[in-house]
C-alpha cells in the first residue's frame, strides 16, 4: 500500500495533521530531543485529530492541558464543571505549553514507548479514574506515532 | 412469487450494504444506546465518567464519542470511542477492540436483535473506523 496516496481516507488523515502541524511539532520535538512522530501522535490521539471537545471550535488544546498553563487564553470545564481545561491560540501554542508542563519527562526519549510509558507512570496521561493505567494508552501512542513516521517520509 | 419477492428484498438488503453507512436505519443502534455501549467499556474502572457525542466528519460509518473525567492532576480524558451502529463493535481511537463480558453480553443482544445474515455480520463486525 501506498502510504502517500491520500485517496485513502486514512493516508489523508494523517497527512493532513502533517502538514497543518508538523512544522510546529517538529520544533517542539527537536527542543524536547523526542521525535515529530510522537508529538504529532499524542495530540492526535488527545484530540481526536482535532475533534475532541477540548481541541474543536477554536479552543486548539490538542494535549489536553489543565488551566492555568502557559500560553493559554482562557479555558473550558470538563463535561461535569469540576475542572478547567485550558484553550490556545493555535496548535502551536497548544504544543509549547505541553513542552513546558511535560517536556520533563520525555526529554531525550525518541522512542513512542518511552514517552508514551513516561507520561503514563508519571500519573499524567492514561489514567482511570480508579487509579490504574489505560492498557491502551502506550501501545495506542505507539501505533499512531508509527503510522505519522512511515507517512513523514512522504515529503511535505 | 412470494418467495422470490423474499429472495430479491433479501438480494437488495445484502447489496445495500455495501459499508456500514448503507445498514437501513432500522438495523442501526440510536446514539443512546451506542453511547451506553461505550458507557460499557469505560465503567470498569471510571465509575463517574462522561461521555458525548462527537463528530468525526471524515468516518460518517461510525458512531463517535468522547469519554471524560474530572483527573485533579492528569489530563481528563479517558479515550474516544467509535461504535458500529449494526453490530455495536466499539474500537478505540488507534482501532484497539474493545471487550469485556458485559459488553459482549450487550453485543450478543444486538446480533439477535437485528438477525443479519451471518456472512454480513461478520464483515460488517470487521470494520474499523479510520484510524
Amino acid at each position: 500500500m501506498d502510504n502517500c496516496d491520500r485517496q485513502n481516507p486514512r493516508n489523508a488523515r494523517y497527512l493532513n495533521w502533517i502538514d497543518m502541524y508538523g512544522p510546529a511539532a517538529a520544533s517542539v520535538a527537536a527542543g524536547l530531543k523526542t521525535s515529530e512522530e510522537n508529538i504529532l501522535g499524542l495530540s492526535a490521539i488527545e484530540s481526536a485529530w482535532g475533534q475532541g471537545p477540548f481541541a474543536r471550535d477554536g479552543r486548539n488544546n490538542f494535549f489536553s492541558l489543565h488551566y492555568p498553563s502557559p500560553l493559554s487564553t482562557g479555558f473550558v470545564t470538563t463535561a461535569d464543571g469540576k475542572v478547567k481545561v485550558s484553550t490556545y491560540l493555535n496548535f502551536a501554542s497548544s504544543a509549547k505549553a505541553f513542552a513546558v508542563a511535560y517536556g520533563h519527562l520525555v526529554t531525550g526519549q525518541p522512542s513512542a514507548h518511552t514517552f508514551a510509558a513516561s507520561l503514563q507512570n508519571a500519573g499524567k496521561y492514561g489514567i482511570n479514574r480508579d487509579g490504574t493505567k489505560v492498557p491502551s494508552f502506550v501501545p495506542d501512542v505507539m501505533s499512531v506515532a508509527s503510522g505519522f513516521e512511515e507517512r513523514l517520509k512522504c515529503g511535505r | 412469487m412470494r418467495t422470490l419477492i423474499a429472495i430479491m428484498a433479501a438480494a437488495l438488503l445484502v447489496i445495500s450494504m455495501g459499508t456500514a453507512g448503507a445498514v437501513p436505519d432500522t438495523l442501526k443502534l440510536s446514539v443512546d444506546e451506542a453511547k451506553s455501549l461505550v458507557g460499557l467499556v469505560v465503567s470498569v474502572a471510571n465509575p463517574a465518567k462522561d461521555i458525548e457525542s462527537m463528530q468525526m466528519p471524515d468516518d460518517p460509518n461510525f458512531l463517535f464519542f468522547s469519554a471524560t473525567w474530572a483527573s485533579p492532576a492528569g489530563e481528563p480524558m479517558n479515550g474516544y470511542f467509535g461504535v458500529n451502529p449494526a453490530t455495536g463493535d466499539v474500537w478505540d481511537i488507534a482501532c484497539h477492540h474493545e471487550s469485556n463480558p458485559a459488553l459482549r453480553h450487550a453485543q450478543a443482544e444486538i446480533k439477535k436483535r437485528f438477525a443479519l445474515p451471518t456472512r454480513e455480520y461478520k464483515r460488517l463486525s470487521a470494520l474499523k473506523p479510520i484510524c
